[in-house]
């Protein structure tokens, strides 16, 4: 993480011009930088963002013969929640209810953003953002 | 009533995205959740598969019933409809009331379970019941129709596949009410009358349509319950050793674990004599030849409560999913291939003293595995695997490289008449790994299957294909080269099952390019018998 801080202080110091106002001759060096500082940004923020699976060992999930996705929820019924909830002053936290048929999860993935840690920074924790992908287990027979 | 739910698909595509391929209508088919008892609710189930039967056949089109699609070919797939049957899971205790007078069978050892559940299902189910499967794939998502039409093996070599643990099919071979048959071997009889009248089905023993309905590849009608026959529940002690080369070939080439001088101390007993494993299977790295081969050996226990969970290690060892652009990558620069399959060997490859103990179905738990792959399973005689083996890694290194590792497992020879376990013992020989684009510096999958399907005829080496796997199905005189006579007696039993209406009606393209969807229409005398039987008329 140190190395990418420093590498933004570098090129924060080299603003971008307007691009009407700039010499062709030293366009593509600071084209390049900004590409590199867009880059560099993108590869923090990509850092910040991250997202854990918990499966159960047991059941198996409902499945949806239409969903086609490369990974883990190929074929699996997937439910997404990506939502912001605002907390009031005596609620200290924050709760989803949701309802799978079969009475219960078999997986659920819970997604962490730079975004939502800065929305959760910034209002004292009164603003969470919530992001969580599950399945749920089979309705079976 | 059943309830279906229909997509206009445009496009189908398998588990492990071989395809996409077009399809006119998806079905979803689920089972009325309000009819009690579950008996009914299957009966109920059976009705509205005959319905969509008749209805696809008002249409002038096919259907076809489907689960997990977990075939890496095209066996599982039909252009007009397709029937997804995951949520048809029923499963059914027998009586002993229903027992048929000459079963050698007790009643609590059998089960009949719906189409659609997977082999993880009823292992889940059968645990409960202290209970287990006697065998199943490396995996467990396979529905159980889908997994024994195709023959889905795992490495017990004195047990065979799933569907050796068959004792009863019911199939639906059409619309009518007298099309629901329920079929078993004459010379074992398990379930009587009663329990046919209880599933609304007539009841037809005969040994060789049984064994040719066993193996059907979807085609002898819509297989709708599956009578299994299991066993008291075990564990399975895994171990994960190096051997040396010659001597794990030797273990290959006779199964004989007494005389072998590779041991593992702890099945050692006092006397010197060793334990016989249930399962061998050999993972080989084709791009260096002088590394000793990772071994897998697994040995049948008493089941005992309290072993360490074996499911997080189990996760390890599974193959992972490749990135695309791994594949991409060794497409345009084949020779990094080698290179990349040897980083990878630590993924691929089941770490080595990672022993564990756990069931059945904890040790062949869910795969990661969903995105792109290729498989190939070759059957062989055991005593042609260390010869075909020669041969398969010189053609993957002349022809190739293809990013593709190589496994060997052993099967018990299965009596289904289309199994590719048709050995007394077979040797599944397997490469498995990335599909790629094939382009002028690389050579294409189906060709390079091509040339080793004819490196093993120059060689006399008899072979078969696994159906639910790749391989060039078009090969010229493929499946005679694979059954000979054989094939002519699946294609007779199939003749003699359905008229060449229906039998037209479960053909599709696998069927029709593998030269089996062929009909007889002048059946040996004992045959037209059956047939006369079956349709009814006597």
């Amino acid at each position: 993480m140190g190395p990418i801080l420093i590498l933004i202080c570098i090129q924060s110091k080299n603003p971008v011009p307007h691009p009407l106002t700039i010499n062709a001759s030293i366009m593509l060096p600071q084209r390049l930088s900004g590409i590199l500082m867009l880059l560099t940004i993108a590869l923090f923020f990509q850092a910040c963002s991250y997202s854990i699976i918990i499966s159960n060992k047991n059941g198996t999930p409902q499945p949806d013969p239409n969903h086609h996705e490369m990974g883990f929820y190929n074929l699996k019924e997937v439910h997404c929640i990506d939502t912001v909830i605002p907390l009031s002053i005596l609620q200290n936290g924050a709760m989803l209810v949701a309802n799978c048929p079969a009475g219960g999860f078999h997986s659920v993935e819970y997604k962490i953003t730079f975004g939502a840690m800065l929305r959760n920074t910034f209002t004292f924790g009164k603003r969470r953002s919530i992001k969580v992908k599950y399945t749920c287990l089979k309705n079976s027979n | 009533m059943a309830k279906i739910t229909i997509t206009p698909a445009g496009t189908w595509n398998n588990y492990h995205f071989n395809g996409p391929l077009p399809l006119g209508m998806l079905l979803d088919i689920d089972t009325d959740r309000t009819i009690l008892p579950m008996i009914d609710r299957f009966n109920d189930a059976a009705k509205e598969i005959q319905q969509q039967i008749r209805t696809a056949l008002d249409s002038n089109q096919r259907l076809r019933a489907y689960g997990s699609s977990w075939s890496l070919s095209n066996v599982a797939h039909e252009k007009d409809r397709m029937l997804f049957n995951r949520s048809l899971d029923i499963k059914l205790e027998v009586s002993p009331a229903q027992l048929h007078p000459a079963s050698p069978h007790k009643a609590e050892n059998l089960f009949l379970f719906q189409c659609g559940i997977s082999v993880k299902e009823i292992s889940e189910f059968l645990f409960k019941r202290k209970k287990s499967l006697r065998a199943c794939g490396a995996s467990n998502g396979q529905t159980i129709a889908g997994a024994i039409s195709t023959g889905v093996h795992g490495s017990a070599f004195d047990t065979g596949s799933i569907q050796e643990c068959v004792v009863g099919l019911q199939l639906i071979t059409g619309p009518n009410p007298s099309d629901l048959l329920y079929i078993e071997r004459s010379r074992s009889p398990v379930l009587n009358d009663d329990f046919g009248q209880s599933i609304q089905s007539r009841i037809i023993r005969n040994d060789g349509l049984f064994n040719a309905a066993l193996v059907s590849l979807g085609s002898f009608g819509i297989i709708h319950g599956v009578v299994l026959q299991v066993e008291d529940l075990y564990l399975l002690q895994r171990y994960v050793k190096k051997i040396r080369r010659p001597e794990a070939l030797q273990i290959a080439g006779n199964l004989d674990f007494s005389t072998a001088t590779f041991r593992i101390m702890e099945e050692v007993a006092a006397d010197g004599s060793v334990t016989r494993p249930y399962h061998y299977k050999l993972y080989i790295n084709p791009y260096n030849p002088g590394e000793d081969f990772v071994t897998e050996i697994i040995y049948k226990k008493p089941y005992v409560p309290g072993y360490p969970d074996p499911v997080p290690l189990v996760q390890k060892s599974i193959f992972k999913d490749i990135p695309v652009w791994v594949s991409e990558f060794a497409a345009k620069h084949k020779g990094f291939i080698p290179l990349i399959l040897t980083a990878l060997k630590t993924e691929a490859f089941p770490k080595v003293d990672d022993n564990i103990q756990g069931t059945l179905g904890e040790i062949f738990w869910d795969t990661s595995q969903s995105s792109a792959a290729f498989g190939c399973g070759v059957g062989l005689s055991i005593t042609d695997c260390a010869r075909a083996m020669a041969i398969f890694i010189d053609l993957m290194n002349t022809k190739g490289p293809i990013p593709g590792i190589l496994s060997m497992r052993f099967v018990k020879g299965s009596e289904a008449t289309l199994a590719f376990t048709r050995f007394p013992v077979t040797c599944i020989l397997e490469v498995d790994g990335i599909p790629w684009k094939a382009n002028q510096q690389m050579i294409s999958l189906e060709d390079f299957l091509s040339a080793v399907l004819n490196a093993f005829k120059a060689a006399n080496i008899s072979f078969t294909l696994h159906w639910g796997k790749n391989a060039p199905w078009a090969f010229p005189g493929l499946t005679d080269t694979m059954y000979g006579s054989a094939k002519t007696d699946w294609i007779n039993y199939r003749s003699a099952l359905l008229s060449q209406k229906m039998a037209d009606f479960f053909s599709n393209d696998f069927l029709r390019t593998t030269e089996l969807s062929g009909y007889n229409t002048s059946l040996p005398r004992e045959l037209s018998v059956l047939q006369t039987m079956i349709a009814g008329d006597v």
